[in-house]
């Protein structure tokens, strides 16, 4: 009797060290699946910084002790995630035409330039010299 | 759409207890904490989910840029930075003798929390400072 009540007592003892340590690990994961679809969102050219600062704000949270409250922010971390995670190809999208157009506006200038300057030079030239008269 | 980081890096700074580079305490009293300041930045080109373990050790003990110290962990601090970010912060740690030795050198590693391997990954960045302890 005193066995199985000594037995008890230390099989609650080692739950208390172990499983404080499996929470931390599965923690560590959730932040990291977070910080992973994050860097999905960062790849496509959105602006994260929020979302960091609310995930840094949980792990604070979770190391003072806050363990639900720190739970109820990363649900509202991952539901901010999915609401940018449906604009987000929008706005790639956008950044990509952007990108696309502006290097295409670069690489026409030494084009335009090549034609259009000498065409420009010759007519300035020709407006300057409009009333002059050949003489014999 | 973000450009390519050719470089990536990460850094890990000791800073004095007003957050700057020297005057480091030189002495501290056995059983004693002292406050300390961390520097860390992340250049990998995107965020990244860190953590800066504390530990004392000695000579022989100390970490490389390959192998973490042996060592008990002391403190950890986590914290997700983004890319192109710094972060100063304050520790205040606790400093003893080790196994009778009276110059011991505190250790601070970073760590990197690797998604694919689920596990924290020692990035081979540390600093440590010798003090000597007077009992």
């Amino acid at each position: 009797m005193k066995i199985r009540v000594i037995n008890a007592i230390m099989l609650l003892l080692l739950l208390l060290v172990v499983l404080p340590v499996v929470l931390s690990s599965d923690f560590d994961s959730e932040i990291s699946i977070l910080v992973e679809r994050t860097n999905e969102l960062y790849s496509k050219g959105l602006n994260v910084t929020i979302i960091l600062e609310k995930l840094n704000y949980a792990i604070t949270l979770y190391e003072e002790g806050s363990v639900e409250e720190a739970s109820v922010l990363l649900r509202e971390v991952e539901s901010f995630i999915e609401d940018m995670s449906i604009t987000a190809s929008n706005v790639y999208l956008v950044n990509m035409v952007k990108k696309v157009v502006t290097i295409i506006v670069l690489a026409a200038i030494p084009v335009i330039v090549y034609f259009l300057l000498p065409r420009l030079y010759l007519y300035v030239w020709y407006k300057t010299r409009r009333k002059w008269i050949v003489a014999r | 759409m973000r450009p390519e980081n050719p470089e990536p890096f990460t850094a890990i700074g000791l800073l004095n207890e007003e957050c700057k580079i020297g005057e480091y305490p030189k002495v501290v009293i056995n059983g004693s904490s002292i406050r300390l300041c961390v520097y860390t930045a992340n250049y990998l080109g995107r965020p990244a989910y860190f953590k800066v373990v504390y530990k004392l050790a000695v000579t022989e003990t100390l970490p490389s840029n390959t192998t973490q110290s042996p060592e008990q962990i002391l403190r950890e601090w986590r914290f997700i930075l983004g890319h192109s970010e710094e972060k100063v912060f304050h520790v205040n740690i606790p400093v003893y003798t080790l196994r009778g030795e009276t110059r011991v050198a505190l250790v601070f590693e970073l760590w990197i929390y690797n998604s694919s391997r689920n596990m924290w990954t020692y990035t081979g960045r540390w600093n440590h400072l010798y003090v000597n302890i007077t009992v």
